[in-house]
């Protein structure tokens, strides 16, 4: 009896072996992330009033679907969703909790990940895309939009569990701007997103 | 208070979620009928008596409003349904039990144990010109700048950034209702109108002062100031909401009619250089009031005005036992007319003389007392005298408590403040018991 537990545990710890030192399969890549997220962002208006900045949590998610264009070469579309809950702005040197508000840091980029050959669990990535900065007051309804640009750099360690599917844990850093033009004046908005990502993904 | 729909889902949500179910209620409400702008309900727990009133009132006392603010806000035509409730229904109506009215802006629903509720009007005619969420610093604001109550106002230093981030209902409504009823004073009414479009909707001080500033060409800093009255803030007796004044003056001869339907207040009419006397019904103060809401209030349970054209800007509220014009008061002993102070004359606030501000100093004026009892007079007067014989040694000063019986002839010294921004009219109180 205890010959054979130890044989069926030999053979998965094999076949859990061969799956993580086997190199991607040659399909789609689908990589669903989820996780906490801080933002720390400065805001800018046009004009003589100075500005503030912001920082909160909250939580984000994420998905990429990407196609391997080169061994250990991944490129992708990535949708990450934010939403810091109740920030705190900072002005003039004081803060305030802007309590029953969400600000949404959302961003649609192109990304490229590499796998190095020597760290086939690691994975490297830099991206560019749209960024969307939508603040909603959930006190009155209110709901405003910045679009912009969002360059997001990311790092993961990956760890197989099943022949196609990988769990992970993946730190990206999002810079972005955007602008707004409503309400008056024109502003620019200049922030950084940190999520911190458990992922899955899938091959 | 007003609900947005965001904030009414949310609210649903947490109802759902949390209480169990136990969010806003359907208010209960026999309808009472439709008018141009208003479907009316009523509470049934109100009472048989409330409820013959608003069907016979309820929808003329919403419509006289609607076209006395409308003068101001020039709001497209709408239709409000409005539910007169008792304050246990407004709760469960508005699904806060801190609630004591709200305004549902996606359904255009007032929910209030008041008819009419002003406040809660202004927010519903704010959503039917544009539909939008403005912060509640700004909503609030504008909820608290219009009305004919003579309610005075009061206002609480505190630095405006921490204001315009709360949430908070009732900081919004003190901090902002100052606030905005400044700038419509200072600016007027289109201009607040078009800054109020395209003012924030998210709470954020930063945006706020960037947007204000880029708006107004002024600094924030400084229109705080301008009604940041007190160093520590306080209350300020002689402020009160704006008021329309679009409806119809007095019509001095007599008794006028009480319809607090249909006549909430009278608009003081331009008395031609004579004067108006102003008598309270059954003990009622008279209460003449600004209408940009900026002057002191005249008050007494008798007024009499002499006020000309540049400053009779002004309106009285209800109820009122007679309104007479005539020479009450005058700079010369000789052609003043007496003042009668009749039975219902309960002497509680007074005699009040107001005059339009003298140039310079304090000249007197003279009024003539009438009364069939006994008054006692402590005090108002610079002197009296049984007849207009003034300066002649037969006349005693009034710094002593004197007897009234029969005529008297009054002479007094209206008195106007001197502190910047005060006021345009100088006024004298005979102290009657």
């Amino acid at each position: 009896m205890g010959a054979c537990a130890a044989a069926a545990l030999a053979a998965l710890c094999a076949a859990r072996a061969r799956a993580a030192e086997a190199p991607p399969a040659a399909g789609l890549l689908l990589r669903l992330g989820v996780g906490p997220a801080f933002v720390y962002e400065s805001w800018s208006p046009e004009g003589p009033n100075v500005g503030s900045t912001a920082y909160g949590f909250g939580p984000v998610v994420g998905v990429t679907l990407g196609a391997p264009v080169k061994p250990g070469l991944v490129v992708a579309g990535d949708l990450q969703l934010g939403g810091i809950i109740n920030r705190t702005e900072i002005y003039l040197g004081t803060s305030y909790d802007l309590v029953d508000t969400l600000h949404f840091v959302d961003t649609l980029v192109a990304l490229v990940d590499w796998i190095p050959p020597k760290h086939p669990r690691l994975h490297l990535g830099v991206g560019l895309g749209l960024a969307a900065v939508t603040d909603v007051d959930t006190n009155m309804g209110g709901a405003q939009t910045a679009y912009g640009v969002a360059l997001p750099v990311q790092a993961g360690y990956e760890r197989p569990i099943s022949p196609r599917w990988a769990a992970g844990v993946g730190l990206r850093i999002t810079a972005y701007r955007v602008f707004a033009d409503e309400p008056p004046p024109p502003a620019t908005s200049t922030g950084a997103l940190f999520t911190l990502l458990v992922s899955f993904t899938r091959r | 208070m007003r609900w947005s729909p965001s904030a009414n889902a949310t609210a649903i949500a947490f109802a759902i979620l949390i209480a169990g179910g136990c969010g806003p209620q359907a208010p209960p409400g026999t309808f009472v009928g439709e008018s141009a702008h208003f479907r009316l309900f009523v509470d049934p727990a109100l009472g048989a008596t409330s409820l013959a009133w608003a069907q016979a009132n309820g929808l003329a006392a919403l419509e006289t409003e609607w076209s006395d603010v409308e003068t101001m806000l020039k709001m497209p035509d709408g239709k409000i349904t409005y539910y007169w409730l008792t304050d246990d229904d407004v709760r469960a109506a508005c699904g806060d039990s801190h609630e004591g009215a709200c305004t549902w802006e996606q359904r255009l629903e007032i929910d209030s144990p008041a008819l009419p509720n002003a406040h809660e009007l202004t927010h519903a005619y704010m959503y039917l010109r544009k539909q939008r969420h403005p912060i509640p610093f700004l909503a609030e604001g504008m909820a608290e700048s219009i009305a004919c109550d003579g309610v005075p106002n009061y206002f609480v230093g505190v630095p405006w950034p921490g204001v315009v981030a709360t949430e908070e209902t009732s900081a919004s409504m003190i901090q902002g209702g100052a606030f905005l009823r400044s700038l419509i004073r200072r600016f007027g009414i289109d201009a607040v109108l078009r800054y109020y479009d395209q003012g924030p909707e998210r709470r954020d001080p930063a945006l706020f002062a960037a947007n204000f500033e880029s708006f107004w060409g002024v600094a924030l800093d400084d229109a705080w100031r301008q009604i940041d009255l007190t160093s520590s803030g306080t209350y300020l007796p002689t402020e009160t909401k704006i008021c329309p004044c679009s409806l119809p003056p007095l019509v001095p001869g007599g008794p006028p009619v009480d319809d607090r339907a249909r006549v909430p207040y009278w608009r003081l009419p331009d008395a031609g250089g004579a004067s108006l006397a102003l008598t309270g019904m059954g003990g009622n103060t008279v209460q003449v009031l600004d209408c940009a809401g900026s002057e002191p209030p005249i008050e007494g349970e008798g007024v009499l005005a002499r006020l000309d054209a540049s400053v009779a800007r002004r309106y009285v509220l209800r109820p009122l036992a007679d309104v007479e014009i005539g020479a009450y008061v005058t700079d010369d002993c000789a052609s003043v007319a007496p003042y009668t102070l009749g039975p219902g004359f309960f002497a509680l606030d007074g005699l009040t003389i107001a005059v339009t501000r003298p140039p310079a100093g304090r000249p007197p004026v003279y009024v003539e007392v009438v009364t069939a009892n006994s008054v006692t007079l402590r005090g108002g007067a610079q002197e009296i005298c049984p007849s207009c014989a003034f300066d002649q040694g037969a006349c005693q000063p009034s710094n002593v408590s004197v007897s009234l019986m029969g005529t008297t002839f009054v002479r007094l010294a209206p008195y106007a403040s001197t502190l910047p921004g005060y006021p345009d009219v100088a006024q004298a109180e005979l102290n009657l018991r």
